[in-house]
């Protein structure tokens, strides 16, 4: 078994690093508080086989992750690109990795070693200069009108006596516009007259007498456009996108189109103290094949109670509920001191196999169908006692159960062997938690414990309890006969685990504790082998997890250090011979000497290995050490007064190495460097990127020689290079950005020499604050040196049209 | 010679005026409330700064919200009231000692900002992070009314004390005891608690028939 599972590790690895499918992520400086964070995913090579890619998220030091779709650029500009709104939030920092889905159903994961043991982290960083000391005084939504004239009015007050008056600077939308606004002794005042609809930001910056350059956070208004007065208030956002590519080849096989297009609508409202929301998605790729794509809710809020129909995720706890979509009903009643949450759902829906003839050792035409999946029903329930600001209780139940009648039976067993190619499952779990904050929430302590029960295949339903006894030989001592509690839950022989005991329990423990500016998440998990929660996101099962992460701001934030330590081990209660233990430091440091300049330093180290000890009788098993390590270096500087072209140079550098330490079975080197260039012309309205990537692979497996029957040391160094240029005007009042991108990307070395060439024109229109147009055009062009026929054309098109209303 | 002498007074007076620290700004005004500041008078708008000392008095069906410097504290004046702001910095705060000389005041208070007083003809009024109306008569009788929080009165006259809590209400007429009771519904014109809640945005215009039957039209307006 052990080999097996080996094997298609291995195979499945070796697969992914030289699949067609090759992904770069460039991971970003940092993050800072309430700021959302843009991921891009590059896409090098295979675009037109991906048919999703998702980021997978979680505040550092938790245990489930999120999941988001990313949005999808085009041939000619191959990137998935995400925002997450609520990362801002997350002061252990972030830890994220890409999971594309193929066309042909298989995935590929970035980073491509144990993304969840290594994931992309990015450092959390308190902003340098932003003072509390600036108040703003107006607009006051308590007090003041919103309405197109807006007064702002901000107080430095508190540092009235620390500022050079002169060097105060007020910017609205951007802009300084300090000469227009009147400044009083301790506050200044800016007056809008007849502002457009739409969201306005506005900060103060001055000088402190110890020459620091001290700043106020942004305020953003929002001015709604009235476009029709109704007797609610509502507003809301619909966005439609549509995407067409057509390829060109010398080869039929190669000539190919695709097109897709989505509508996404967001909207809320008020009437009196009725709240209301809704989100409509829809996308063409929805197809009753596949989980559903679209996604929409409807959510009602009234006092002390709130409900939504239709697709949320629920959080009821790590090991009850959590990063799990699920439509349905979602009620949630709150007072001060109590709170009932109740979903009832399902969180997968039935999807039909497809049919094939499966002939393989015949001549006869027999009809079979691939699996199918089963409709998921999810109900949850949760109390929660306490005040969140103090002291809190909380106890929650959730049931799993997969709907057997809503699959044909063709699609859950073979008809040739009748045997079941899909197993419907029922799970229930109970969990409980408490949590502890203190000191307005700097200190926080909690704990949750979890049992669960599983049954992995109930389609004969349940079994008495002498079917039982003769099918295990053993004697049972169940206080009930499972037949009578059947519709509650399915008790047979496929129960796990039969007997309870600490294998099917979860618990975890964590402490948080914010103060000076240093942010410590420390987190104890064990789940046990039997542990099953149907309704939680790739939860690890089996696992102890010592998790350590600390974010520590220096020198008044302006070193950001970030270090963490997770441990994780198997076999928690010593059920298997062989024990797996994972070990992941890292240190992530950020410093800006100043505001222009910055330098980054992180290191990342993942160690995999098992305490299997090899004997002579036993060739085929092997132990495991997998070792990953990476280091990157950034460095970053804003050349303000250089002559009209005010330039952001930034270069980074990767290193990192995968290697097989056991069986040197592969040795995977990798090192990468990015030089961009950003720039904002200040006598002509141009922005201009310019980025340069070049790639050095030195990988070498280990093959097996067929002729010769021996292991085979392969060798493949290979080089990528890649140069993007993009000019975008602002024109009208920067409602009109025409923009012109070219990209050039070439592969080199031990593989096939191939170049492409991407151009892309578009422009985007504000034709009002409320309406949003865009569109693309792009063609691509790629040339194989070494295979001719495998060269193509590609033209794409995209257009976007937003509404505000 | 003169003109000189004149030109450079004013521009004293005018740096004066300008090295005066603010204390507090308009956030909101309606209708016609009037500022008057080293005895020149002006009516006010949205967004008008206000030194110590400056005295705002509001007319019939004008308003005015008020909101300190410091970020802690919001005073809403109501119509047919005058109102002295007094607010001194010190040690980094700033307190603030208001002067309700006649009328109607909602505050809002945050606490650990200052002190926040409201001085009447005839009693003092000491906020600690709180929620409240007064109202000064013409006599100076004084009815308080606390919302959340607590708020201390005193008779500058005798010293009385008492602590009105949150649901309470006090009134005294300057001498003799404090009388304490708990708030009742319709203590307070259900239009003056709209505009302390939402806003000064709500007028109410009362009609009688032939027969004597009463009606009350609230319009909201912008």
């Amino acid at each position: 078994m052990k080999k097996t599972i080996i094997l298609l590790g291995i195979v499945l690895f070796f697969s992914s690093l030289f699949s067609d499918i090759l992904l770069h992520h460039e991971v970003p400086v940092s993050i800072t508080p309430g700021e959302k964070l843009n991921l891009t995913l590059e896409v090098r090579d295979g675009f037109s086989n991906i048919f999703n890619v998702k980021v997978l998220y979680r505040e550092s030091g938790s245990l489930s992750f999120s999941e988001l779709d990313m949005e999808r650029g085009s041939e000619t500009d191959p990137v998935f690109s995400v925002a997450i709104i609520d990362a801002g939030s997350f002061q252990s920092g972030i830890e994220y990795y890409f999971m594309a889905e193929l066309h042909d159903g298989n995935e590929k994961k970035l980073p491509q070693i144990n993304p969840e043991l290594n994931p992309f982290r990015i450092i959390f960083e308190m902003p340098i200069t932003e003072q509390s000391g600036f108040v703003l005084l107006s607009p006051d939504y308590n007090y003041s009108d919103i309405s197109n004239d807006i007064l702002i009015a901000i107080s430095f007050f508190a540092v009235e006596d620390q500022i050079e008056h002169s060097t105060i600077r007020f910017f609205y939308d951007g802009e300084d516009v300090t000469s227009l606004a009147k400044v009083f002794s301790n506050m200044i005042v800016y007056e809008v007259k007849n502002a457009k609809p739409g969201k306005h930001n506005y900060n103060v910056t001055a000088m402190h007498f110890d020459g620091r350059k001290i700043k106020s956070k942004y305020w953003v208004t929002n001015i709604k456009e009235k476009i029709l007065e109704l007797p609610l208030n509502l507003s809301g956002k619909a966005t439609f996108t549509s995407y067409i590519d057509n390829v060109a080849s010398d080869s039929e096989e190669k000539e190919d189109s695709s097109k897709w297009a989505n509508f996404l609508m967001n909207l809320s409202g008020s009437y009196k103290w009725l709240n209301f929301k809704s989100k409509l998605y829809f996308s063409s790729l929805e197809t009753k094949w596949m989980q559903p794509i679209n996604r929409y809710n409807l959510i009602f809020q009234v006092p002390h109670f709130d409900l939504i129909a239709g697709d949320h995720t629920p959080d009821y706890g790590t090991f009850l509920v959590s990063c799990k979509n699920i439509r349905g009903i979602h009620s949630k009643l709150h007072f001060k001191n109590f709170r009932m949450f109740f979903t009832a759902g399902s969180s997968k829906r039935s999807v039909n196999g497809k049919a094939f003839d499966d002939s393989t050792f015949t001549d006869e035409i027999i009809l079979n169908h691939t699996a199918g999946t089963f409709q998921r029903n999810s109900y949850s329930l949760r109390f929660e006692s306490g005040n969140p600001q103090s002291f809190t209780w909380g106890l929650g139940f959730a049931k799993n159960k997969d709907d057997i009648e809503s699959l044909k039976e063709i699609y859950y067993r073979s008809s040739i062997d009748t045997t079941q190619t899909v197993l419907p499952e029922d799970n229930i779990v109970v969990s409980t938690d408490i949590n502890l904050a203190l000191f307005n929430q700097r200190f926080v302590w909690g704990a949750e414990a979890a049992m669960s029960y599983h049954n992995i295949n109930i389609i004969d339903g349940a079994m008495s309890i002498e079917e039982i006894e003769d099918e295990l030989n053993q004697e049972i001592n169940f206080p009930f006969d499972p037949i009578d509690f059947e519709n509650i839950f399915v008790v047979n022989k496929y129960l796990v685990p039969f007997k309870p005991g600490l294998s099917n329990m979860a618990y975890k423990t964590f402490l948080r504790a914010f103060f000076y500016r240093n942010f410590l998440n420390v987190s104890y998990t064990a789940i046990g082998t039997s542990f099953n929660s149907l309704s939680t996101n790739y939860l690890q099962k089996d696992a102890r997890i010592i998790s350590i992460n600390d974010n520590i701001n220096l020198m008044n934030n302006r070193l950001a250090v970030s270090l963490g330590l997770n441990f994780i081990s198997d076999n928690l209660y010593d059920e298997k011979e062989v024990t797996t233990t994972s070990t992941n430091y890292f240190v992530q440091t950020l410093y800006r000497p100043d505001d222009k300049l910055f330098f980054k330093l992180g290191l990342n180290n993942n160690n995999s290995k098992d305490d299997f000890e090899q004997t002579t009788e036993d060739t085929l098993n092997t132990p495991i050490d997998i070792n990953t390590m990476s280091i990157i270096f950034g460095v970053g500087y804003f050349v303000e007064n250089m002559n009209l072209v005010p330039t952001k140079f930034s270069l980074s550098f990767s290193n990192s190495a995968n290697s097989d330490e056991v069986s040197e079975s592969f040795n995977y080197k990798k090192n990468n460097i990015v030089l961009s260039a950003s720039s904002k012309f200040t006598d002509i309205p141009l922005k201009t990127t310019l980025s340069y990537s070049l790639t050095l692979n030195d990988n070498s497996t280990l093959e097996l020689d067929e002729i010769a029957n021996e292991d085979t040391l392969i060798v493949q160094k290979s080089t990528y290079n890649s140069l993007y240029l993009k000019g975008e005007l602002e024109l009208l009042d920067e409602t009109l950005k025409p923009y012109f991108n070219f990209r050039y990307t070439s592969f080199g070395g031990d593989i096939d020499s191939q170049t492409t060439q991407m151009f892309n024109l578009g422009t985007s229109y504000s034709i009002t604050p409320a309406t949003f147009v865009s569109t693309d055009m792009g063609v691509k062009f790629y040339q194989n040196k070494e295979i001719e026929d495998d060269n193509y054309s590609k033209f794409t098109w995209k257009m976007k049209v937003s509404q505000k209303f | 010679m003169k003109t000189k002498i004149s030109f450079i007074l004013l521009l004293v007076f005018i740096v004066c005026i300008l090295e005066a620290d603010s204390v507090a700004i308009a956030l909101k005004v309606k209708g016609d409330v009037e500022l008057t500041r080293e005895e020149a008078s002006r009516q006010i708008q949205t967004g008008d700064e206000f030194v110590n000392k400056d005295e705002l008095e509001s007319r019939e069906n004008s308003f005015a919200a008020v909101k300190f410097v410091d970020g802690s504290s919001v005073v809403k004046l109501f119509p047919n009231s005058i109102l002295t702001i007094n607010a001194e910095k010190e040690n980094g705060k700033l307190n603030k000692k208001n002067y309700l000389q006649f009328g109607e005041l909602w505050a809002k208070v945050t606490k650990k900002t200052g002190t926040f007083e409201i001085d009447t003809p005839t009693t003092v009024v000491s906020v600690k992070g709180t929620e409240l109306f007064v109202v000064v008569d013409k006599n100076g009788e004084t009815e308080l009314f606390t919302f959340k929080g607590e708020v201390h009165i005193r008779n500058k006259a005798d010293d009385n004390e008492a602590t009105v809590m949150a649901g309470q209400k006090a009134h005294t007429t300057g001498e003799g005891e404090i009388l304490v009771f708990p708030t009742q519904d319709g203590d307070i014109e259900e239009s003056k608690m709209d505009m302390m809640e939402s806003g000064f945005n709500l007028l109410e215009i009362e009609l009688e028939n032939s027969d004597g039957e009463k009606k009350t039209i609230k319009i909201d307006f912008e």
